[in-house]
């Protein structure tokens, strides 16, 4: 809301409503060093307003979503070309993912209290706050944002994973963490100021309208690509694509298994759809114009996704460290979903590439917190992830065992399972590009075969391997669930294909069709001050 | 094309020169300054108080966490900074918005406060209950 | 009845899996027989096909015409209901029956049912087992009647997952290994595969204008598809689009045969899985290449399977011979036979590549001949091990003193995996050899072939003489004196396989031939039709 009166700009309550998950979230985060403070240090007062937040949290998005789905993307804090939050149907898309994931490291987190109680306010503490840095970073085509909202995803993920303060390995972990993070976001500033330089925006959308006159006239082409490629450091960084992946195994392993699975999944998520909707916009420039510019990127975009997912598949072979195989498993996967980053600079594609990425997301989700939260509850139980904890696990928890046989199976993309449908959405929409993205095809699948390998050797110690251990006990809100996630898994495989294909395809639909409106308002609101200096130079 | 590589050259010599720039610097004073070494040449601060030990000391905790509080509040007031400037056309408005900003801040305050973490001297039945090392 | 007899199919496939559920949900102690119940249900609804097909057997063209349609392609009992649909795609649930799949579905029907019986000697896990069982039976039937790619694929890999329990929890001693190499192996196979599914829909799209099809049926029948695919400058990755994608289906559909570069998962997986996993594997899994190939693989590339006839066919006859060879130097009872199965394929193999119509009957009779005699023949492996504990062929001797139900049946099971007249094994291999013989016109390289691959007749006599003499001749040996005669479970389980044995070698135009010949016929001449071959092999068509 413009207020013209005193020539500010001021967020209406219906603006705020936009960004409710966010406040919820930190209201969470205040409420819950409030009752610390009063109460002192206890899990389940703490899980109790977490909850509370997430379920704020998850109607306040809900409001949004229905207001997109009225009104369309909704852009806050200033009027469009320099808005600094979108909230489109995007958005809240992965805002629902990021709540009810929290939900489940939430329940894990709490399974496990006997042994954490006393640092429950600071572990969520900071949970949350990274939660808000990551919905931020998908809510934004601002540099300037974007880069903030990393800060804030990462720091507390830097605290995160030296949570166990006890734990030597996490201490090493964190620091390693911290200097690799730390010098992955200072490549990317300075990728965003020479950025700013070339193109006097921060808007990602108005350069993606300038870039054509500007570097066909200066000729500045190498000095974009400097720019675009350091700030794909700070980006790769996050989703951790190879080469800058060399963080993962150790804050995987050092860290809790909660938090292993916050950031192999969520910051993961976090920053692949944050680089999907850089590209798409980057894409979305003048018609005819940009491929010539973006080309090389989606090129090499393909070439470290094809990396990234045969490193994560390599280096999970020999692991014997569960958490630590299901973290390079997830480098896989993000190397499977950076894949989809080639083609979303094809405006023909994008419609195919992003339902891939909206089904993709939600099954991949599942599959992971499902194959965690078993993972989780056996290191409660015995108090380590080696894989031979897993041993006998068919008989001595059967239950558990065939959930987390049922997630493997789907991580490797067998049918009728989801991740199977998910993966066939994906190469769909690389095959519908046709040409070198067949090559892409190819090496997905033959990364599959490949990953099968290491998922089935924990499947081998569950159900083939003998153990006379006695049965072990856990709790059922855990074991329910993991079946849950389970059964998730089996009916999107199968009867809940369709309805997911068509919900995602239309969720696609009404995504682009709204950029395409965005795109149309900047064209009108268009040219400003530095953008016509540069046209008519 | 040619404007590429010319940016690129100029990119190049901009680059070379900064570099030689540093290490000339370098270069001539190792070249023109007089050599006379001392073992106090060696020494952290060649004046004011005679280095005691090894410079690898940890240092105590309690200034980093006083540290970090100071950083924390330098910041909030860069922040305030801006906002001061134009509060006058802001009004109430304005106000709210760097209260809550401030609120939560403080918030955070106190629950260091109240957790002896701002204490010089801790008393130890204010600390968090260790867990002994088990990871070796 | 109308929702039964509208969706026979469907019956047939899901049968087993209410099976399972049911297991799931009741006591352990009613398992075994649910499971039984659910595989006799699901064979009596195989066989309840007959009604289609029986008057087929009056063989005369009209009947024929009747039953097989007048093109490839006109199936039976057709289902088809649209299941994730878009703009772009359209996957469907699509399943039919003609004269290719009609005779495997019912062997699926019978040996899994005659698996299931045999094992009574699972006593580990039992309601675990029984629920794998009968999910491997839905995936097995569901790719034989699956005419949509999509599903036929999901089927392909829901087969997938029971097996590799079933030989790992279930099996031998070094059953981890068996059982990942399986699964390892049929994977690679079938990403390969999915690739090149993918890859027929975005051209079949170009081909139609628009979108593309999972149509089995339509990729191999429609003349604009087929065009498209055969065309040399359809090209993929650089690569031509047919030779590619041919080789891409045919690694998938070989490492499932198997044939010889692709088959060293078979003799680990035989010999750990237990016993009537064995008989499901080699009765039913190997079958499931075999029909790959003659569904898929040659219908839709048929200008490919005439470019490449000679390669395909020597790896027929490789199979053949290495395959004989290898079971010839094997002291594993267990291995002997699963090389002997390598061998068999061979015959099936080559019978493809020749592309004439005797060839391909020779080649379906000997997948049904071999999918009866090697089930027959694990059992009775397994039959002795359950008593012996050990396998070594050279350990034994004489058993025929001692057990003389038993070996008599093993004879019968043993001849006819041999090839002797009047058993099923030999009609196979004779339509195959005499097709290859046949195509001396359209082939230079057939007469050897043909050469070489009778040599392997001589060389399969040689090891199943060799072994019946050292296993079931000789004099008594004391270790085995007390061993009991084969009980009424075994007879039972043996019987029936021994006179299918004998009625398809004594009859086999009755049995087998009248049921499918018209539908092989169709699929020969279309190939040939769309290879664009008329000449030669037209006039060296029919029997």
């Amino acid at each position: 809301m413009w207020c013209a009166s005193i020539g500010y700009w001021l967020p209406s309550g219906n603006d705020l409503m936009r960004v409710g998950p966010d406040l919820a979230l930190i209201a969470a985060i205040v409420l819950i060093l409030l009752t610390t403070m009063v109460t002192g240090r206890r899990a389940l007062a703490t899980a109790v307003i977490v909850m509370l937040g997430l379920t704020a949290g998850f109607l306040l998005n809900w409001n949004a979503g229905v207001w997109v789905s009225h009104h369309g993307p909704d852009t806050i804090l200033e009027p469009v070309p320099a808005s600094m939050i979108i909230v489109d149907g995007f958005t809240v898309y992965f805002r629902f993912l990021l709540l009810i994931f929290l939900a489940g490291v939430t329940s894990f987190w709490l399974l496990g209290a006997n042994r954490q109680e006393k640092d429950s306010p600071e572990f969520f503490t900071l949970l949350l706050g990274s939660a808000v840095g990551m919905s931020l970073m998908v809510s934004t085509l601002n540099l300037l944002m974007i880069v903030v909202a990393m800060e804030l995803a990462s720091l507390p993920s830097y605290a995160l994973a030296a949570f166990d303060r006890n734990s030597r390995k996490g201490a090493e972990a964190a620091v390693k963490y911290v200097i690799f993070g730390s010098i992955t976001a200072a490549t990317m500033v300075y990728g965003v100021s020479l950025l700013y330089g070339l193109f006097g925006t921060l808007n990602l959308a108005e350069i993606a309208q300038q870039m054509p006159f500007v570097l066909a006239e200066h000729g500045r082409t190498p000095l974009f690509y400097l720019a675009i490629l350091a700030f794909a450091v700070g980006v790769g960084f996050k989703i951790s694509a190879v080469p800058f992946h060399f963080w993962c195994p150790d804050v995987f392993e050092g860290a809790r298994v909660e938090v292993t699975m916050w950031l192999s999944v969520a910051s993961k998520a976090a920053g692949l759809c944050l680089l999907l909707r850089v590209m798409q916009t980057l894409a979305a420039g003048p018609t005819g114009a940009v491929g010539e510019y973006v080309g090389p990127i989606a090129g090499a975009i393909g070439l470290f996704a094809a990396l990234t997912c045969f490193v994560g598949n390599l280096s999970a072979y020999r692991q014997t460290s569960v958490k630590r195989l299901l973290a390079y498993s997830s480098i896989a996967h993000a190397g499977y979903m950076l894949m989809l980053g080639a083609i979303l600079l094809r405006p023909e594609l994008s419609e195919g590439a992003w339902t891939a990425i909206i089904a993709y997301l939600l099954i991949y989700m599942f599959m992971n917190l499902g194959a965690f939260g078993v993972t989780a509850l056996v290191e409660h139980y015995s108090g380590s992830d080696h894989i031979e904890q897993f041993n006998g696990l068919g008989r001595r928890a059967p239950w558990l065992a065939v959930a987390m046989a049922v997630c493997l199976f789907s991580l490797v993309g067998l049918p009728p399972l989801g991740g199977f449908l998910a993966k066939w959405w994906l190469l769909w929409a690389l095959a519908d590009g046709g040409g070198w993205l067949w090559a892409l095809v190819i090496w997905a699948c033959l990364n599959t075969a490949f990953s099968l390998f290491y998922y089935a050797r924990i499947i081998k110690h569950m159900f083939l391997t003998e153990d006379t251990r006695e049965k072990m006990r856990v709790p059922m809100s855990g074991v329910a669930i993991v079946q849950l996630c389970a059964v998730v898994l089996i009916l999107t495989g199968t009867i809940l294909a369709a309805p997911i294909r068509t919900a995602a395809t239309r969720y696609a639909q009404g995504l682009l069709q709204s950029r395409t409106a965005e795109t149309l308002t900047l064209t009108d609101h268009a040219p400003d001050e530095t953008h016509e200096s540069m046209l008519h130079h | 094309m040619g404007t590429n590589v010319e940016f690129l050259f100029g990119l190049l010599l901009f680059a070379a020169a900064g570099v030689a720039m540093i290490l000339g610097g370098l270069l001539l004073g190792k070249l023109i300054r007089p050599k006379a070494p001392q073992s106090e040449k060696g020494a952290a601060y060649e004046c004011g108080e005679p280095a005691v030990g090894s410079g690898w000391v940890q240092y105590d905790l309690r200034f980093y966490v006083v540290a970090l509080v100071f950083v924390i509040f330098d910041v909030e007031i860069m922040l305030l900074w801006p906002w001061a400037v134009v509060f006058k056309q802001g009004g109430a408005a304005a106000l709210w918005d760097l209260l809550f900003f401030f609120g939560v801040i403080v918030v955070g305050f106190l629950f260091l406060w109240r957790f002896g973490y701002l204490d010089w001297v801790r008393s130890v039945s204010g600390q968090v209950p260790r867990n002994e090392d088990d990871q070796n | 009845m109308e929702l039964f007899s509208q969706h026979i199919l469907s019956w047939i496939i899901f049968t087993p899996i209410v099976g399972a559920a049911l297991c799931l949900i009741l006591p352990t102690r009613w398992s075994r027989t649910l499971a039984m119940a659910a595989s006799l249900i699901t064979l009596l609804l195989c066989i309840s096909l007959y009604a289609t097909y029986g008057p087929a057997a009056a063989d005369t063209p009209e009947a024929r015409q009747e039953v097989f349609g007048v093109q490839y392609g006109d199936m039976k009992h057709v289902e088809r209901a649209s299941w994730i649909t878009g703009e772009k795609f359209a996957i469907e649930y699509y399943l039919g029956v003609d004269g290719l799949s009609f005779p495997l579905v019912v062997l699926t029907g019978v040996i899994t049912f005659l698996s299931c019986w045999a094992s009574f000697t699972v006593k580990k896990a039992i309601k675990g087992y029984y629920i794998l069982f009968l999910l491997l039976e839905t995936g097995m039937l569901g790719v034989f009647l699956s005419l949509d790619f999509f599903l036929f694929y999901v089927f392909w890999e829901v087969m997938l997952l029971p097996m590799y329990f079933l030989i790992g929890v279930w099996g031998g001693p070094r059953k981890e290994y068996a059982a990942i190499k399986f699964f390892i192996y049929t994977l690679a196979g079938s990403v390969l595969m999915l690739v090149a599914i993918v890859a027929c829909y975005f051209f079949s799209a170009s081909a139609l204008g628009g979108r593309g099809t999972f149509d089995i049926v339509q990729l191999s029948t429609n003349q604009s598809i087929l065009q498209k695919f055969s065309d040399p400058h359809t090209l993929l990755l650089g690569f031509r689009f047919a030779p590619f994608m041919f080789l891409l289906f045919a690694i998938g559909f070989a490492i499932k045969v198997p044939t010889f570069p692709f088959h060293t998962w078979l003799p680990d997986a035989h010999v750990e899985a237990p016993t009537p996993i064995s008989m499901i594997l080699a009765g039913i899994l190997l079958k499931m290449g075999a029909y790959g190939f003659f569904r898929i693989a040659y219908p839709i590339f048929p200008t490919v399977a005439r470019e490449f006839a000679w390669f395909i066919a020597a790896i027929g006859v490789i199979s053949i011979i290495y395959g004989a060879l290898c079971a010839m130097a094997q002291t594993d009872f267990k291995k002997l036979v699963a090389y002997s199965s390598i061998s068999h394929m061979g015959y099936v193999i080559l019978g493809l590549a020749i592309l004439n119509k005797t060839g391909f009957q020779g080649a379906m009779f000997q997948v049904l001949a071999h999918g009866i005699s090697s089930p027959m023949c694990f059992f009775l492996v397994g039959v002795i091990y359950e008593r012996a504990h050990h396998r070594e062929i050279n350990r034994f001797g004489g058993l025929w003193l001692t057990m003389p139900r038993y070996s008599s049946l093993a004879t019968v099971g043993f001849f006819a995996s041999l090839g002797l007249p009047a058993l099923c094994g030999f009609i196979g291999e004779v339509y195959v050899l005499l097709g290859t013989f046949r195509a001396k016109d359209t082939f230079d390289w057939a007469v050897p072939m043909a050469v070489i691959a009778a040599l392997g007749a001589i060389l399969t006599a040689g090891y199943i003489l060799w072994m019946i003499q050292r296993v079931y001749l000789g004099p008594a040996k004391d270790e085995y004196k007390g061993f009991p005669d084969a009980n009424r479970n075994e007879i039972g389980i043996l019987v029936p396989l021994a006179a299918l044995c004998l009625l398809m070698g004594i009859l086999p135009t009755h049995t087998v031939f009248n049921f499918m010949n018209g539908t092989l016929d169709l699929l020969q001449e279309k190939i040939v039709a769309s290879a664009g071959i008329v000449g030669h092999l037209a006039s060296s068509i029919g029997m």
